[in-house]
């Protein structure tokens, strides 16, 4: 996974991440790789927000 | 009379009415003037009055639709300036306003200058809402066009800092007012939307007079935001002020601070949000896992377990069994054909001219010669005879000719 991920799409994976696994016919191994994915997903954004400082770039016109 | 065209009233009247609605210089004028004989009339809204200057008066209306929407209530002696067409009242050919928007005079050139601005871009399509971009959810860099010095800027980084620290500021700064700063404003929306392409831009300055706030009613940066493909929030003064960038950006704000909650999203929202996501997916996989758990256990408990043991064993038994039949038949298959084979043998052997005279024929000699028949014997010769297995030596002691058959 990307650590650059967007929080924008992580939110969009996420929804469809649960998407998969509220569907019919999914396996457990399945649901499982998609709940790692999901964690892992959530975590890093958590920790992207836990250590989210806001930057600040100045640049001149010229 | 006759020979000449003769017209009715209606006719000529009608004439000039068109004439005067035709001509494109007589509608969406802007006339200065003195109110006077103001009537507002109290069942229908709309509102009655001529304006003069020191030569000449002219009557006038505004209709109610107009004249809800003016700030102020015009007085006679009042002096304005009004936004109208003018056209014929055929009833009586009087030449007449039809005002749709009015100003107080006195605020200057400038605020003349503003409104036929705001009216020249709103014609050509500026403000409409078909081209107001929306803003993004969760930007990652907010570009921010303004004084470096200013309060806004400070306002801005606060808010940024509570709601949504996980955004870059990039800031361009520039002089939010005074001769150099339209220039400056339009070169730093181009470059925001050109080159440094944040998520969204915002444009502004903390509050100040009108003449402060003038540099954002420039059109030339007007024209530059309209261009601009990244929404641009215009947060320009205090709530009360109103600019021409505020109307061409695609959202604005009532002070800098507002524009800074507008394009950020609530950094705890979010927290929560991943919170509970995190919990609906735990919830929902331990009862998945606990869905297949009842389904596994309905198979492994005793009942089940004693018959898949007893279903096991029968084949396992049936497989031995199959088994020993196969060897048992294969063996005596295996006996019956080697019985015959050693039968053959046998038959053979039997018939085998080699096995018959090993049985039976012996070498006899008579003083080292052989004898081959009974003429060549005398009584009383001693002979030797010698077999397969030994020699003995005897006497003849009868001798009959004739054959005999072996």
């Amino acid at each position: 996974m990307k650590k650059e991920i967007s929080f924008e799409k992580a939110l969009d994976r996420l929804a469809e991440i649960n998407e998969k696994l509220e569907s019919d016919g999914i396996s457990l191994d399945e649901s499982v790789e998609l709940f790692k994915e999901g964690i892992e997903l959530s975590k890093l954004c958590q920790k992207k927000l836990d250590e989210a400082k806001l930057e600040i770039e100045k640049i001149e016109i010229n | 009379m006759a020979g000449f065209n003769i017209l009715t009233v209606t006719q000529i009247t009608s004439y000039l009415k068109s004439y005067i609605d035709e001509n494109k210089k007589l509608s969406g004028i802007y006339i200065k003037g003195e109110i006077t004989d103001f009537k507002a009339n109290f069942y229908s809204g709309h509102f009655y009055f001529s304006l003069k200057d020191s030569n000449s008066e002219i009557s006038c209306v505004m209709f109610r639709n107009f004249a809800e929407r003016i700030r102020f209530m015009p007085e006679n002696g009042m002096s304005v300036i009004v936004r109208c067409d003018l056209s014929v009242y055929q009833k009586a050919c009087s030449c007449q306003l039809y005002v749709y928007d009015m100003q107080p005079d006195g605020l200057g050139a400038k605020h003349l200058a503003f409104e036929q601005l705001k009216a020249k871009l709103e014609a050509e399509g500026l403000f409409d809402i078909q081209f107001k971009k929306t803003l993004p959810q969760y930007p990652e860099k907010i570009g921010v066009i303004t004084s470096e010095n200013g309060a806004a800027l400070q306002d801005i980084i606060n808010v940024l800092t509570r709601r949504w620290p996980v955004a870059k500021l990039m800031l361009t700064p520039v002089s939010v007012q005074g001769e150099d700063a339209p220039k400056q404003l339009c070169a730093a929306v181009r470059k925001q939307g050109t080159d440094i392409k944040p998520d969204v831009i915002i444009i502004g300055r903390g509050g100040g007079s009108s003449e402060d706030l003038s540099a954002f009613n420039d059109e030339a940066l007007a024209r530059e935001i309209f261009a601009c493909k990244i929404p641009v929030v215009s947060a320009v003064g205090h709530e009360t002020d109103f600019s021409i960038c505020d109307f061409v950006s695609d959202m604005r704000a009532p002070t800098p601070s507002a524009a800074a909650e507008l394009v950020s999203p609530d950094i705890n929202s979010l927290r929560q949000a991943f919170d509970d996501n995190l919990e609906w997916m735990k919830d929902f996989l331990s009862k998945k896992c606990d869905n297949y758990a009842n389904i596994l256990s309905r198979f492994t408990n005793v009942k089940h377990k004693d018959f898949t043991d007893k279903f096991i064993l029968e084949r396992k038994r049936m497989a031995e069994y199959l088994t020993k039949e196969l060897i048992f038949s294969y063996k005596k298959q295996f006996s019956k054909k080697q019985n015959a084979f050693s039968a053959g043998i046998a038959k053979l052997d039997a018939n085998n001219p080699a096995s018959i005279i090993k049985k039976s024929v012996c070498k006899i000699e008579h003083d080292g010669k052989p004898i081959k028949s009974a003429e060549q014997t005398e009584i009383g010769d001693k002979i030797d005879i010698y077999f397969s297995d030994g020699t003995v030596k005897a006497e003849i002691k009868e001798k009959t000719l004739g054959g005999i058959s072996l």
